[in-house]
């Protein structure tokens, strides 16, 4: 990019700062001097209108980001008219504590208004790059790579998938590398005081060091764990000499294509410093398993980060490193000293970094690596913790709000990111302050019936319509509620120790692969069992306020209502909380690959794949399978390797009315190892077309009927197993036979 | 001789015998409630206030009471006391026998005090000989206070006739003068007309409180013409007494107190020598004057009359003005001279009879005492106040009371304080606390939107009951109970703009607007097209007085009917002088053809009101119409919408009736007590002083208001045109809109570019 376009670049964006606050001057101007019902006359039309846009924006059509931006102004306008209104007219309190009361839910309310126009600016253009391919490029003048596989705790067999599939990454191979990062065998886990845990370190090298010899790939361990994985990857950049890296985390398994796909863009732009594609999930985190058992069908958290927000940051040339499946340029690593390590989020903050430097990133919007989400609620909670407290900490420290060297748009892009994850403050006091009124009488809301169909409802719904609007693909109505509240009193705690000692938080590793033998309630309930008990008793308390106080009984119903919506949402929430068995050691995600099964006779039967994963895979047979023997072999095209495999199986069950047969993979060499290994990971066209069935959008009724389904079941399973608890206790149930003996 | 030296003694008793007067009250006419008092229980009373004006000596007085008890009563142990200022002067046996019975109990005239009396009625209702249930339902017994009178004859004992009088002659209690003549010189000055006579009219009518005054006007010839007698009677001596009478009244003329309006020299023929020479600048007397008898004829009644004169017509009006503020009992005396006056200017008089916005006032500030209740029962008391006519405020905006309260030891069950605004209720506590408890404030936050323009009543209505006994037939007495609700209590009101919703006439009947404002008071007017219509016109400026509490000295009367002047006018007419204004836009006319909106030609809403009662006259749109030509009849018609061609939102207000005779006669039943209350809506028909055969709002309402406030204004503007400015709104996001969606089009090709 030459200077003059630079600067025609700089001025544009200037220019839509002016822009922009003058749409924020829209929203004062809508909180024109008027009567409530003028002001609900308005609302109405200006959300019909935001209706309507956002209705067409949806659509794929020429004027499709006209419209997009017509609602997006709409509602900002709605909502800074509606925090004005706030600020100006409803802040009175009689006492000191109405006072705090009021304050902070006005300043939660702020922070929720704030954090969505921060959103509708993030998201207002999202942009859709082209997929690029190493086709045509002389391979002699690629740059060469270096894989990186940092590890601390994984098992070696998840570990090996990775490395097996990152050598099958369709690169030259005299320009790949491959480096196993161990930070659990290092020199001070082996001489560690513990004997247990020493022996355990060091029979952990030996075995991972065999690993790597097996699999021809480079081992790499350190003296001490200081830094944890930025530590890890810098001790090893230190040691390697590729230009380009990958980070890969040890459960990430990438698809042949990841560097077909990334490298042209480093190729096109010298001031490249990161191209960062989606992870991919492929299994479902305990929220998709327990809530929904909707892995499949409903669009996953990572949906709507990686296929929308994203895609928004990179507009804006803010799209951030995510810790894993991303290709940075070592020339620009090493201008920064490597990877940061002031925060536990060392992705984000060695991208922001690089862009106070003025280079740039690039995102790919291709899954092409595929993660493990993990298994359990607790391990859930730790790694949104780790992100939490990590987005806190460059919040507090790298203050990206007034960072010299970035332009306005990337601070937006990363006060946005990290805004976002101060949400259990907001969240707390949402699900809470019905009590301040309905239980201690504090008046902390003071408005008419009228002024809230007037400005609390629509900016409400508005904000609704555009979240559905922006996210509706990617995010189902309520689900965010849902993952805010489960996270909240958790991350809430986790976020005061960080404003209180900003360095203090380490990093802690996500456990992953955690088994899940039978179905049981998460041991962090308690939390939501207390939370439910309070919210009920303030709807008993609204119920006796609403019969004893006919003054207020406007706003007794309006606060009882946002009562129950939490009620609701808490009660959907104890259907997370029970953790449902997981049989399936691998999960298992659907495909449609044709493929044919063959005896050593020659006998073959044609079918259609109906799911696959690592360990075998079920299929729909063409013709009666009945007759299929115990072992044979399992053909089928491979896009990774672009040949056709031929893998040995076990067959496992035939359903004769439905032709589904089921089959476990039995490799027995190590070609076929990495046969099964490309066909059922390393192709991403299957992941994209699996994104794309789920994620459609459906509406907020359907949403809410939903909730409310799913929401009320697990609240009476949650009873009978505390019931049952209770009589155990009172010794009224028999022990099981087992114990007794 | 004697006859001649007992003459004089005999003219003195005179004005006794003219203003001897017997009138039959309905005990309604003093009590707010219902027509039937139903008394339940071991023993209730109710308490009815009877007003006695202080010139009012009582003659006689007899009290009917219509009473029903219920026959499960029994005899000796069950009676209806009637007590007159705490003084019991009638027990009334109830029979299971005779369980309607009509009794009449004379008052003696040694009770009657000037100013209010009570008469209390109570029962003691028995049903066995011991052992009764007080909550029992057979105890009752009811009062039809409709059909219960009080007849009283009453004379005037006022002796000599001094300004402190003038409101014990004009007084809302028995006694009290229900209308009054002012005389003018046959050629009246149009400033007196249009200024001084309205003003002495509201001076009068303002003591009358909220009882009507009608006024009359009336000319005096230059000269009087002595009766035709025998020739030598008329001698100098005759001839001098004559003089010295108020020749000029009209023989039928029952009032004691009227009234001379005019500059010296217009009332020179009518007064003395010595009153002349007195007047020498703003002037008020009040004088008595000698009847004038030939044998036992009475040529020329005694009278009281009261002089409002000057030098000037200016002068005059500034006497006027002095006699509407001033307060007689700190004027013992006969004659006033006013040299000069400050703060009379008519908007700030208006805004100091009522509470102003963003104050706070305790009770004792609007004169509300100490309130303390004892004994067993349940008590009300009600606070209330005025707030201005165009009290505007924000939708969210609250009133803050701070109560300052507290209930003695002792209290049972059932023992409470409700708390009510305007007849909504706002609060509740049980006053259960067994040692008694005291509050100081005790703070109440009610929406302000539960105030209105004009009286607000606040009620405390407190039930006290003392403990049970625990055992059967014993009861615990109440004497004990004492609840006090203190003076230092506040009501804090938050700030208002001043904006009123027009046309409303239910605002016209309670607070006179938009004839008297708070912020700023532009001259209004009545119009009236010929003096027919001056006395109708002189005691609606009287009534409008009553209305706003306060002396309006921006309503003038002006004469004919044009409406082209600036202000709210009220045009009198009849249907032919009505012609002459263009009622072309209006939703009805009264001309020679008239224009109604009958109920069956527009929307269902007005039918199913009329239907359910429902008084609360929501805006209808107008639609259909039949122009008819016919008369009013016996009817009068009142109606208002917005002014056609002031350049300010003022009101004009037409009424009009066949005659101006009957126009006259239907003003005299608008202002009674029954009818005035009812005014509503903004089309309003009546044709007796009971009730309106129709209100109607046929005009869309509009929001009037102050115009030195810009901000209020633009307020008002948009909330009355809320589609311009969406429109203009909408169309300013679609600009916005679409820049910026050009310039996110603009740097997304220039990324695209760089790839």
């Amino acid at each position: 990019m030459d200077y003059s376009q630079t600067h025609r670049h700089h001025y544009t964006s200037k220019l839509i700062v002016v822009l922009l606050v003058a749409s924020f001057i829209l929203g004062a101007l809508l909180l024109a001097p008027m009567d409530a019902l003028g002001q609900l006359l308005s609302s109405i039309v200006i959300l019909i209108f935001i209706s309507l846009c956002s209705k067409e924006a949806r659509h794929a059509q020429k004027y499709q980001h006209l419209f997009r931006v017509v609602a997006l102004v709409l509602a900002i306008a709605l909502s800074v008219r509606y925090l004005l209104w706030r600020g100006i007219y409803t802040l009175t309190y009689s006492d000191f504590l109405s006072m705090i009361a009021v304050l902070l839910l006005f300043g939660a309310e702020i922070y929720a208004g704030v954090t969505s126009v921060l959103g509708a600016i993030v998201n207002a253009f999202p942009l859709s790059r082209p997929l690029l391919s190493l086709e045509g490029v002389d391979r002699s003048s690629l740059p060469s790579v270096d894989v990186m596989i940092p590890s601390y705790n994984e098992d070696d067999d998840i570990l090996e998938v990775t490395i097996r599939a990152a050598k099958m990454l369709d690169y030259p191979k005299d320009k790949l590398h491959i480096h196993l990062l161990d930070d659990g065998g290092t020199d001070q886990k082996i001489n560690a005081e513990n004997p247990a845990s020493a022996a355990s370190a060091k029979q952990r090298r030996e075995r991972l060091q065999g690993l790597c010899k097996r699999l021809d790939i480079t081992y790499h361990t350190r003296a001490k764990n200081e830094f944890a994985k930025a530590g890890n990857v810098n001790s090893a950049i230190q040691n390697t000499t590729g230009d380009l890296i990958v980070i890969l985390d040890a459960d990430h398994v990438p698809t042949a294509d990841f560097l077909d796909r990334t490298v042209p863009w480093m190729l096109k732009n010298e001031k490249v410093f990161l191209v960062q594609t989606p992870h991919f999930m492929a299994n479902p985190d305990p929220v998709e398993r327990n809530y929904f058992s909707a892995f499949t069908r409903m669009p996953s958290e990572n949906d709507m980060f990686y296929g929308t927000i994203q895609k928004g940051l990179d507009y804006w040339g803010s799209s951030f490193f995510c810790g894993s499946a991303a290709l940075m340029r070592r020339e620009h690593l090493d201008l920064v000293g490597g990877i940061s390590g002031d925060s536990i989020t060392e992705d984000a903050e060695t991208a922001l970094d690089l862009h106070k430097m003025g280079y740039e990133s690039v995102y790919v919007d291709r899954p092409m690596v595929s993660g493990l989400a993990p298994e359990t609620f607790d391990a859930f909670i730790q790694q949104r913790m780790r992100w939490a407290q990590g987005m806190t900490q460059i919040l507090l420290l790298k203050k990206p709000f007034k960072a010299e060297g970035l332009k306005w748009y990337q601070r937006v892009g990363y006060m946005s990111s990290i805004m976002f994850w101060l949400f259990p403050f907001a969240r707390i006091i949402f699900l809470l302050m019905p009590l301040a009124y309905l239980v201690f009488g504090l008046q902390v809301y003071h408005a008419s019936i009228l002024e809230i169909f007037a400005f609390t409802l629509p900016h409400v719904i508005a904000t609704y319509m555009i979240s559905t609007m922006l996210f509706g693909r990617t995010r189902w109505p309520l689900v965010s509620e849902l993952y805010e509240i489960l996270q909240c009193a958790f991350t809430l705690n986790a976020l005061i120790k960080v404003f209180l000692k900003p360095r203090a938080p380490s990093f802690v590793v996500t456990p992953k692969g955690e088994s899940l033998e039978k179905t049981f309630i998460s041991p962090l309930s308690n939390t939501f069992y207390w939370l439910i008990l309070i919210i009920t008793f303030a709807l008993g308390s609204g119920v006796y306020k609403f019969i004893t106080e006919p003054l207020t009984r406007e706003l007794t119903v309006v606060v009882m209502l946002w009562n129950i919506f939490n009620l609701i949402l808490l009660l959907s929430v104890l259907s997370v909380l029970l953790e449902r068995k997981q049989v399936r050691s691998q999960a298992r995600l659907p495909a449609t690959n044709s493929v044919v099964i063959k005896t050593s006779t020659d006998e073959a039967w044609v079918g259609d794949l109906v799911d696959l994963s690592l360990g075998g895979a079920r299929l729909r047979l063409k013709g009666a399978g009945a007759l299929v023997p115990e072992s044979a072999t399992f053909t089928s095209w491979s896009h990774a390797l672009s040949k056709n495999v031929h893998i040995p199986i076990k067959v496992l069950h035939y359903d004769s009315s439905s032709k589904i047969l089921r089959v476990r993979f039995a490799p027995q060499t190590d070609e076929q190892e990495n046969e099964v290994v490309a066909y059922s990971l390393c192709d991403s066209l299957r992941w994209m077309s699996f994104q794309r069935r789920r994620t459609r959008a459906i509406s907020y009724w359907f949403g809410a009927k939903h909730v409310l389904k799913v929401g009320l079941k697990p609240a009476l399973l949650h009873m009978l197993v505390l019931m049952g608890k209770f009589a155990g206790k009172l010794g009224l149930l028999a022990k099981p036979a087992k114990e007794n003996q | 001789m004697i006859k001649k030296y007992l003459i004089p003694l005999w003219l003195l008793c005179m004005p006794f015998a003219l203003a001897a007067q017997t009138n039959s009250y309905r005990l309604t006419d003093f009590y707010g409630g219902e027509g039937t008092v139903r008394l339940q229980g071991k023993s209730a009373s109710v308490d009815i206030p009877i007003p006695l004006s202080s010139v009012a000596e009582v003659d006689s007085a007899l009290l009917t009471l219509e009473v029903v008890s219920s026959q499960a009563l029994i005899r000796k142990r069950s009676q209806l006391y009637v007590r007159f200022n705490n003084a019991t002067i009638g027990q009334i046996a109830f029979d299971p026998d005779r369980p309607s019975l009509v009794s009449e109990v004379t008052i003696p005239n040694a009770l009657w005090r000037a100013g209010f009396n009570s008469l209390t009625l109570a029962v003691s209702q028995h049903y066995a000989e011991q052992c009764v249930d007080g909550n029992a339902p057979e105890l009752w017994s009811e009062i039809n206070v409709y059909n219960s009178t009080l007849k009283i004859a009453t004379s005037i004992n006022e002796k000599r006739f001094t300004l402190d009088a003038l409101s014990g002659f004009f007084n809302p209690g028995i006694g009290g003068q229900r209308n009054v003549h002012l005389y003018t010189a046959r050629e009246v000055n149009p400033l007196l007309k249009q200024k001084t006579l309205p003003i002495v009219a509201q001076a009068l009518a303002l003591r009358n409180q909220y009882q009507p005054l009608i006024i009359q006007h009336e000319s005096f010839d230059d000269g009087y013409v002595l009766p035709q007698t025998e020739d030598d009677f008329w001698n100098e001596q005759n001839i001098a007494q004559y003089e010295r009478t108020a020749w000029y009244l009209e023989p039928e003329q029952e009032q004691p107190v009227h009234v001379l309006v005019g500059t010296v020299e217009a009332l020179s023929p009518v007064l003395s020598d010595e009153v002349i020479n007195d007047i020498d600048g703003a002037f008020l007397k009040a004088q008595r004057t000698p009847a004038f008898v030939k044998g036992k004829k009475i040529i020329v009644p005694a009278s009281y009359r009261l002089i409002v004169s000057g030098t000037t017509q200016n002068e005059v009006l500034e006497a006027a003005k002095a006699l509407a503020v001033m307060d007689d009992a700190i004027n013992p005396i006969s004659q006033v001279k006013v040299l000069s006056q400050s703060q009379m200017q008519p908007d700030a008089l208006q805004r100091n009879r009522i509470l102003n916005p963003d104050n706070h006032y305790a009770f004792e500030d609007f004169g509300v005492p100490t309130t303390q209740f004892r004994d067993e029962g349940d008590f009300n008391k009600r606070v209330s106040f005025r707030l201005p006519a165009d009290f505007y405020v924000p939708e969210n905006a609250s009133v803050s009371l701070l109560l300052d309260f507290g209930y003695g030891a002792g209290f049972g069950p059932g023992s409470v304080m409700n708390v009510k605004v305007n007849d909504e209720l706002v609060h509740g506590l049980a006053l259960n606390n067994i040692n008694g408890q005291s509050y100081r404030d005790y703070q109440l936050r009610i929406p302000a939107r539960f105030f209105k323009g004009g009286v607000n009543n606040l009620d405390f209505a407190v039930t006290l009951r003392p403990p049970l006994a625990g055992v059967a037939c014993d009861d615990v007495p109440g004497s004990h109970l004492v609840f006090q609700l203190d003076n230092s209590s506040v009501i804090e009101l938050p700030s208002a703009g001043h904006v009123a919703v027009q046309p409303n006439l239910a605002m016209l009947s309670e607070t006179a607007y938009p004839f008297a404002r708070f912020k700023s008071a532009p001259v209004s007017s009545i119009a009236i097209p010929s003096d027919d219509y001056l006395n109708t016109a002189l005691t609606l400026s009287a009534k409008f007085a009553q209305a706003a509490q306060a002396p309006l000295l921006n309503v003038e009367i002006v004469s004919g009917s044009d409406i082209s002047a600036e202000g709210s006018v009220l045009v009198l007419g009849t249907p032919d002088t009505l012609s002459s204004i263009e009622q072309e836009e209006f939703s009805t006319a009264i001309k020679a053809t008239k224009r109604w909106s009958y109920r069956l030609q527009n929307n269902l809403y007005n039918q199913i009101r009329n239907m359910t009662d429902d008084k609360s006259f929501k805006e209808m749109r107008i639609d259909g119409n039949t122009v008819q030509e016919s008369d009013l009849g016996e009817q009068a018609i009142l109606t208002a919408q917005a002014h056609p061609v002031s350049s300010d939102t003022d009101t004009l207000f037409i009424m009009a009736a066949q005659t101006p005779e009957l126009l006259q006669a239907r003003v005299e039943d608008l202002v009674s007590l029954s009818l005035w209350g009812q005014m509503a809506g903004d089309f309003f028909a009546w044709k007796d002083a009971l009730s309106p055969s129709l209100i109607m709002q046929v005009s869309e309402k509009y929001e009037v208001g102050e115009a030195d406030d810009n901000w209020l204004h633009l307020r008002l503007w948009l909330s009355n045109n809320p589609w311009y400015w969406l429109i203009g709104f909408i169309i300013l996001v679609f600009i916005v809109s679409m820049v910026i969606y050009l310039l996110l089009k603009r740097r997304n090709e220039q990324v695209q570019d760089s790839w």
